[in-house]
């Protein structure tokens, strides 16, 4: 608010590109360490999503939007690369549609479409590892999450609840995994899945919550499988959490609503 | 005095914070003085030929002209009152002729337009009474046409003329963008301003709180009279985050605001009987990002007070209207923005996107909200943003007054609307639901 002639403001369209814009260096990190079968992945991605974004907006007379994007993103760089390409369709469909477009587009709904998309492809097909982070990938996510961090795309609540819950419970079990190969497996997750504002919770407490929620069941999840935190691990944790972010949402609404009521009693009495 | 520290967004940057409670004293701020002084200096007498009176500015009126088209006005004469509470008066600012009466829909008013206008026929002066009590304060701001300066919380329109309100907030506290801080507005008039603020007291049987800038304590403290300092970012100082803060809208509750310079008004019509309906604003120009000070009437033609070219806002740009009179409760007038501007949904920089975008029925629909992290420190202290502007936007009015809307007004909401990615106007539908509480109450 410095300035009058600021002639930006915040849209959906533009949050979208601006987390594609973020993921790009990632992307760029699988590429290099997977190779051109990334591409074939998130074109086919990319063109499931936006015909069904496409057969959505005819159907609800609206305009086509390009919030496919992120979620292809999301697809390429976790989903694994010798899967057959029409699984991915299948999944991306699934994802797209029951994730975000049947709720009314993107920000209307409570889930993150590409976790719902990579969660469906675990699910559908027996066997699917998703693609486990390296460090590689995990140092391109770094200017990304600077980015979303700082322009409050990705709330900073959230990242550092789910950080320290990691870490914590980490510690705590003992496992025997360094710091940074947790941090590694779990930043893009993190700050992509975990923190997209329209998939998680909406109220500063609720960010905490959430984001310990996210931290809490990627440690529980991690810990049946192995060591190592595993993709698969991120993306149910995030899944799961999305699911319960508008009731912890419900219960600050509701503590707010009770100390308001007591506060204005104190006031007065 | 204890010394409570509190922090308006969240507890976490040092520069949001304000201080209530905290130690005033004279020599506090050597250098605000020395600002106020020099801003004082500046301060030029403007005068317009036309003014009016605008419906806008008073919520819930039901307007009963005393006045038509053609009729010769004095300064100071009724010209509307409320159909609801016949006491209410709106009174003309200067002497002139009734140009025109436009009404809105459902018989609300749209503006009263005065031209001509002189202030020869200054009004009688009211009699200086040896002891004001609360009746005869209320019938002399009632028959003066400064009750409507008061604004109730819940709803923010003029107070029924029978109630006695938990507490009366003086706001001496600008907050918006390129605003001045009001001690500027009050330099010359402290002893009017101190006068006021204690024949206020007599209104209400409890505190009033006096809402300033850091620097030098503006009244005395009495039991009832507190001095409180708000600093911060946007929205610090607007009279709705230190009513959330000081003293929280229950049921059946209500607290009425007024400005500081309103209040001084009250002072000098009670002490020298004299009615003054000028008031200082500020002249922003939005590309230079420098202010002036002028000394006008409220209602007064933007044309005429600004009239350089491009667009004239009344009110700062982040919460002020496209309009052809300066607002009654607008203390700033923003120049110098690009034709189109529009404040609320229909932002300058979005106008030629959405045209080219949107065609037939996909105009106006409301797009999603994204709930950045800007979003969560546009609102005053402990009101949830993202909750509230959901049930806004479906109109849920019962959840809405849950979440804390009885404690705002549209000036609250400017924030939230330029900073969701909905493009919805939050004024609007807040005053929707604020429409259907009152409806109901």
């Amino acid at each position: 608010m410095t300035s009058p002639l600021v002639n930006f403001r915040w849209t959906p369209a533009n949050v979208s590109v601006t987390q594609a814009t973020a993921m790009l260096p990632v992307l760029i990190a699988v590429w290099a360490t997977h190779g051109p079968a990334v591409l074939a992945t998130l074109t086919v991605a990319l063109v499931a999503a936006l015909a069904w974004e496409g057969v959505f907006a005819l159907i609800r007379h609206r305009p086509v939007t390009a919030h496919g994007l992120t979620t292809a993103l999301i697809v390429a760089i976790m989903a694994p690369v010798s899967l057959p390409l029409w699984q991915i369709a299948v999944a991306v469909s699934l994802g797209f549609v029951l994730g975000e477009l049947i709720f009314g587009g993107r920000g209307f709904g409570f889930l993150n479409a590409g976790v719902a998309t990579l969660a469906f492809l675990v699910f559908s097909f027996p066997g699917v590892a998703l693609l486990p982070a390296d460090l590689w990938v995990a140092a391109a996510a770094v200017p990304g999450a600077v980015l979303l961090l700082a322009v409050g795309l990705a709330p900073w609540r959230t990242f550092v609840a789910a950080i320290l819950m990691v870490a914590a419970v980490g510690l705590l079990s003992g496992t025997p995994v360094t710091l940074t190969d947790t941090g590694a497996a779990v930043l893009f997750g993190v700050v992509f899945l975990a923190c997209d504002p329209v998939g998680g919770a909406a109220t500063r407490a609720g960010h905490w919550l959430y984001g310990a929620l996210v931290g809490g069941l990627i440690a529980l999840f991690a810990a049946d499988t192995g060591p190592a935190i595993s993709a698969n691990a991120v993306v149910f944790a995030v899944l799961l959490a999305s699911i319960f972010a508008p009731l912890l949402d419900y219960l600050v609404v509701e503590v707010n609503v009770r100390r308001r009521r007591n506060r204005a009693g104190r006031a007065n009495g | 005095m204890p010394q409570v520290a509190e922090n308006l967004n969240g507890g976490r940057r040092a520069g949001d914070s304000f201080y209530i409670g905290q130690e005033l004293s004279d020599e506090a701020m050597p250098q605000d003085r020395q600002r106020v002084v020099e801003n004082m200096r500046a301060i030029t007498d403007r005068a317009v030929t036309t003014f009016a009176i605008v419906g806008a500015d008073y919520q819930g009126l039901r307007p009963a002209p005393q006045v038509a088209v053609g009729d010769r006005v004095r300064a100071g004469q009724v010209l509307l009152t409320d159909r609801t509470h016949p006491q209410v008066a709106i009174v003309a600012p200067m002497a002139g002729k009734v140009a025109s009466i436009d009404h809105g829909p459902s018989r609300t008013l749209s503006a009263l337009v005065i031209d001509g206008a002189t202030s020869v026929n200054a009004p009688p002066p009211v009699n200086k009474r040896e002891k004001m009590t609360r009746d005869s304060l209320r019938r002399t701001l009632l028959a003066q046409g400064l009750w409507p300066a008061l604004r109730t919380r819940p709803f923010g329109r003029f107070p029924d003329p029978d109630r006695v309100p938990d507490a009366i907030f003086v706001t001496a506290t600008d907050s918006e963008p390129l605003a001045p801080d009001p001690r500027a507005y009050l330099a010359g008039q402290e002893q009017a301003f101190r006068a006021g603020v204690a024949l206020l007291a007599l209104l209400t049987d409890g505190s009033v709180y006096v809402c300033q800038s850091v620097g030098a304590a503006l009244v005395e403290e009495t039991p009832r009279i507190r001095n409180v300092v708000f600093d911060g970012a946007h929205p610090a100082g607007l009279a709705s985050a230190q009513i959330e803060t000081l003293h929280p809208v229950g049921p059946g509750q209500e607290v009425w605001t007024i400005d500081c310079q309103d209040t001084a008004a009250v002072g000098r019509l009670i002490e020298t009987g004299r009615f003054d309906p000028t008031r200082i604003v500020a002249v922003t120009d939005a590309r230079t990002q420098q202010s002036e000070l002028i000394r006008t009437i409220p209602g007064a033609s933007l044309r005429e007070l600004a009239g350089n070219g491009g667009q004239v806002i009344s009110g700062s740009h982040l919460a002020g209207r496209k309009a052809n009179w300066l607002g009654r409760f607008h203390r700033q007038i923003t120049t110098g923005l690009a034709d189109g501007y529009a404040s609320g949904s229909a932002r300058w920089w979005n106008v030629g996107r959405t045209t080219l975008k949107s065609r037939g029925k996909q105009r106006n629909l409301p797009r999603a909200i994204i709930p950045t992290s800007a979003l969560q420190r546009a609102l005053p202290p402990h009101i949830l943003p993202v909750p509230l502007m959901r049930a806004l936007s479906i109109g849920d009015a019962e959840t809405a007054a849950r979440l804390g809307a009885l404690s705002l007004i549209e000036e609250d909401m400017a924030l939230l609307t330029s900073f969701c990615t909905s493009g919805a106007d939050y004024g609007v539908l807040l005053r929707h639901v604020l429409h259907d509480l009152e409806a109901e109450a």
